[in-house]
């Protein structure tokens, strides 16, 4: 079995490498030893034929058409890590994605709201929708009974209430939900506060407005 | 006709209305004005301050509201210039505009004199004003805010608190109370309105407070306020004393609150049927 020295001394044989002395006394070695000549043989096959003129040009656009087939170098790990985060993007939409994109965040803010256990006054007037509050009042001596309060600007024509039987006068009122302050107007001129009010709150100038909630 | 073609000329027709729209409310305000029948001089002095409220964000509705309603009073020039520069000041200082032009109307629909509506707004801002700070302050230390509207409401209800001489200190200590118990700031401004309708009703604030803060403690709602309002004025209307009130909302603090009143779903009915006298403790002829 060879010895790496000997099979270094058989590359720099076969490379030309080897003074006059080395070389008589590896050639001499390798004719008397099988071992060593078996190796010299095996190594000098394919360095001999590389070493000849065997070989062949290369067609035109080799080169180029053996680059384009390399795949592309992977980048390293901070490369990619820089280009997701600072990499300019082109963000494709349309308006089915745009929707989905609006319900999700419509959802997500609803999610929240209904997590804390309160929901914000607008989202829940716009999800609520009005509703229809009756207002009954007896005056049988009255000629005309209005209803005014800061849903209507206390205007004292705007919501004029209807006689019943026994001079009972009533209205339906179409008011979105929250809490109204109001007073019934009598032949437009008597301002009252509605005895059956759910609450009462200083109107500011000496009197008592009724206050009444209005919820779904 | 090609839907492409009517879309078109939809798109066309709202985009020629839409400046004739949008125009209108404020052209409404400057033709009242117009037909107001001051002098020349006032008209432009109130054509001014009417555009100084608008530029401020006042509602042209409500601004015609104010120069119509005045009009028919008789209110002079100056008056309305004043309640219409009043509401300009409150958006300028970034007050709650409502409470104030809600007063101004409403003074007016009842035939309030304009000079005392005048004091009554001044004064109102004049409390918005310092109701901001205290808001905010128990806003930054946890009282839950969910929206500027809560915000907004509970700086009115404040400033009414004010009106109704509750100290700062008692408002204040209030929503600390309000804030530790993890209420929010709509279940503060509940409180606080109950302090003010007291205080109107003539309970001194220390024996309202206490009252007022076992309803915070208990986590009142709505619906227990307003009871406890409707017996207090009940009791007032049977010629009760304040003290009777007080006693009787300690009874029912007592008693334990109610699981509320059913007011929500389908039609809400409200008022005094047949067998009840006309008109109530709030009844005024002007």
């Amino acid at each position: 079995m060879p010895s790496d020295h000997d099979r270094e001394l058989i590359h720099r044989l076969l490379d030309g490498d080897l003074a006059a002395d080395e070389r008589d006394d590896l050639l001499r070695r390798i004719k008397t030893d099988p071992d060593l000549a078996r190796e010299y043989e095996t190594l000098s096959g394919p360095i001999g034929l590389l070493a000849g003129d065997g070989r062949r040009e290369a067609p035109p656009g080799f080169t180029e058409a053996v680059m384009q087939r390399l795949p592309e170098r992977k980048p390293s790990l901070g490369e990619q890590l820089s280009g997701f985060f600072f990499g300019a993007r082109v963000l494709r939409w349309n308006v089915a994605t745009a929707m989905a994109g609006l319900m999700l965040i419509a959802a997500a803010l609803l999610l929240t709201q209904l997590r804390d256990g309160v929901r914000t006054a607008p989202l829940t007037a716009a999800m609520q929708g009005p509703a229809t509050v009756r207002l009954s009042f007896y005056a049988p001596q009255a000629r005309q009974v209005a209803v005014a309060g800061d849903f209507n600007k206390w205007s004292v024509g705007s919501n004029l209430m209807e006689r019943r039987d026994g001079g009972i006068w009533t209205i339906d009122l179409t008011l979105q939900p929250g809490r109204y302050t109001y007073m019934f107007v009598l032949d437009g001129t008597a301002w009252v506060a509605d005895p059956g009010a759910d609450s009462y709150q200083d109107d500011g100038f000496g009197s008592t407005n009724a206050v009444m909630k209005v919820s779904i | 006709m090609r839907p492409l073609r009517a879309l078109t000329m939809i798109a066309a027709a709202a985009l020629a209305a839409m400046p004739v729209l949008a125009a209108d409310p404020a052209d409404r305000v400057m033709d009242a004005i117009g037909r107001s029948g001051y002098s020349l001089e006032e008209r432009t002095m109130l054509r001014q301050e009417a555009s100084r409220a608008l530029q401020a964000g006042v509602p042209a509705d409500d601004l015609e509201v104010i120069v119509l309603r005045s009009r028919e009073r008789g209110a002079p020039e100056a008056a309305v210039r004043e309640l219409v520069g009043t509401a300009a000041q409150a958006l300028e200082q970034k007050l709650p505009v409502r409470p104030v032009l809600d007063r101004i109307e409403q003074g007016l629909a009842k035939g309030v004199p304009p000079e005392r509506i005048s004091a009554a707004s001044r004064q109102l801002v004049g409390h918005l004003a310092a109701a901001g700070p205290l808001v905010d302050g128990l806003a930054n230390s946890g009282l839950k805010t969910m929206s500027s509207r809560e915000r907004e409401d509970a700086i009115e209800s404040v400033a009414r608190a004010r009106e109704r001489s509750v100290p700062d200190d008692v408002l204040r200590k209030t929503g600390e109370l309000a804030a530790k118990h993890g209420r929010s700031m709509a279940q503060y401004d509940r409180a606080v309105r109950s302090l003010a309708f007291f205080a109107g009703s003539g309970v001194p604030v220390d024996r309202a407070e206490p009252v007022v803060r076992e309803c915070v403690e208990r986590n009142f709602t709505e619906q227990d306020y307003a009871r406890l309002e409707r017996n207090a004025s009940e009791t007032l209307r049977r010629g009760g004393t304040t003290d009777d009130v007080v006693r009787g909302a300690e009874r029912d603090l007592r008693q334990g609150r109610s699981s509320g009143d059913g007011r929500s779903g389908g039609m809400q009915e409200r008022g005094a049927g047949p067998g009840r006298e006309m008109g109530g403790r709030g009844a005024r002829g002007r």
